[in-house]
């Protein structure tokens, strides 16, 4: 279970991506992202957005927490453990589709 | 021989943006609707009107609905009683208004207009949109609508459709005090509201009605009994969020509906609004909403 009292449903080594028909509108530093499929609409801080445009499908969470970790002042473990709790975030809300590319680069059924 | 029973004429009116067409036997509704959109009469409507019949159903002792109302040929609704019709009348409108109308975003919203700059009262029902915007319409703030603020997705413009608005009872002495005589008792049933009246601001002051505006304010209020009124700032994008909420067609709209809403919140100030004594909450915005937009004109 996440932060938020989502459940995970991923395992966070899996590489996530973000969906491309979801409607993002940067506004004033935060982030309004609609999803079509179902109508809802969320709000995302400008972390979590950052989190959310590195999920493309090759990132695993460990990766993305240090593609991140130059740009925020924060210590990779806490990085790692605060992406892993925004991806499953995300993906518990549906924004996000797993990929089949695991951290080694092998490629699964 | 009995001759066939002659159709009255029927009521065109432009509400607006907004064309209707109604068709009924049934007097007594079209003394009440008249009462409200005779002054809307038109003597032709377009091809893209809304058409609304209604009518008094015989039925067998034992079956309670009395009424059918049908939309463009179409049941919609069956009304039990008479204090029901008109309510459902209304809200049949509505429905259709979307479907008929796409070049219009529909919000669950009353909209106002203060010196050329729109301003969007957001929100849920019970939350008190309807009696503060009677109340700023008789302070001589233009009406553009109430509970379907219609703003259109090419130039982002608040568009009239000065519908009646749909009061509670409780909301029938607050008016009255502030010197405004309905022009009927708050009569009709409508589901969970309960008994609720239809009041036309345009009644109070023809000059009232509102000119197409760019939205300036945008406000969620609530209203909290014996508070003291305050307006809250809030971000665009929770403001934003807010309105995807209390959109009626985003879903028909889609990215075109998402991008008018973040346009439309980029050029507003966005303000959750505590509303207390009605008095005090127009002299609050009166004062806030008027410095604000005297503020943006000089700019």
């Amino acid at each position: 279970m996440c932060a938020d009292g989502f459940r995970t449903t991923v395992p966070s080594d899996l590489a996530r991506k973000r969906r491309d028909d979801v409607v993002i509108h940067e506004i004033d530093g935060e982030a309004i992202l609609y999803d079509p499929r179902t109508g809802n609409s969320h709000r995302l801080n400008v972390t979590a957005l950052d989190i959310f445009q590195c999920c493309d499908g090759a990132a695993t969470a460990a990766r993305v927490a240090e593609s991140l970790s130059h740009r925020y002042d924060e210590s990779i473990d806490v990085l790692r453990e605060q992406v892993r709790v925004a991806i499953d975030a995300l993906d518990a809300r549906g924004l996000l589709e797993p990929t089949a590319r695991r951290s080694g680069g092998a490629i699964r059924e | 021989m009995i001759g066939k029973r002659r159709q009255p004429e029927p009521i065109r009116v432009r509400i607006g943006a907004i064309e209707v067409e109604v068709r009924s036997r049934y007097r007594r509704f079209r003394e009440e609707y008249l009462d409200l959109y005779g002054a809307f009469r038109v003597p032709t409507v377009s091809d893209r009107a809304i058409h609304i019949d209604v009518e008094p159903r015989r039925v067998f002792p034992r079956e309670r609905r009395r009424f059918q109302i049908f939309v463009n040929g179409r049941p919609r609704f069956a009304p039990y009683t008479h204090a029901e019709v008109l309510p459902y009348v209304e809200w049949s409108v509505n429905w259709e208004v979307p479907k008929v109308y796409p070049e219009f975003l529909q919000l669950h919203a009353a909209s106002l207009e203060r010196d050329g700059l729109g301003v969007i009262l957001a929100g849920d029902s019970g939350h008190g949109k309807s009696t503060l915007a009677t109340a700023l319409v008789m302070r001589g703030w233009g009406y553009l609508c109430d509970e379907f603020a219609l703003v259109r997705a090419s130039n982002l413009n608040l568009i009239p459709y000065p519908r009646a608005i749909c009061l509670k009872k409780p909301s029938y002495p607050i008016i009255e005090k502030l010197g405004w005589a309905p022009q009927a008792p708050p009569q009709f049933l409508k589901g969970a509201k309960g008994h609720v009246g239809f009041v036309n601001p345009l009644a109070h002051d023809p000059r009232s009605l509102g000119r197409p505006c760019l939205p300036r304010y945008i406000l969620f209020p609530r209203y909290v009994p014996g508070a003291v009124p305050s307006l809250d700032p809030m971000s665009r994008a929770e403001a934003a969020l807010e309105l995807h909420r209390v959109c009626f067609n985003l879903f028909a709209c889609d990215r075109v509906g998402t991008n008018v809403l973040a346009e439309l919140v980029r050029g507003a100030e966005c303000f959750r609004l505590t509303s207390g004594e009605i008095q005090a909450t127009c002299d609050l915005l009166e004062r806030s909403v008027g410095r604000s937009m005297a503020k943006r004109r000089s700019a």
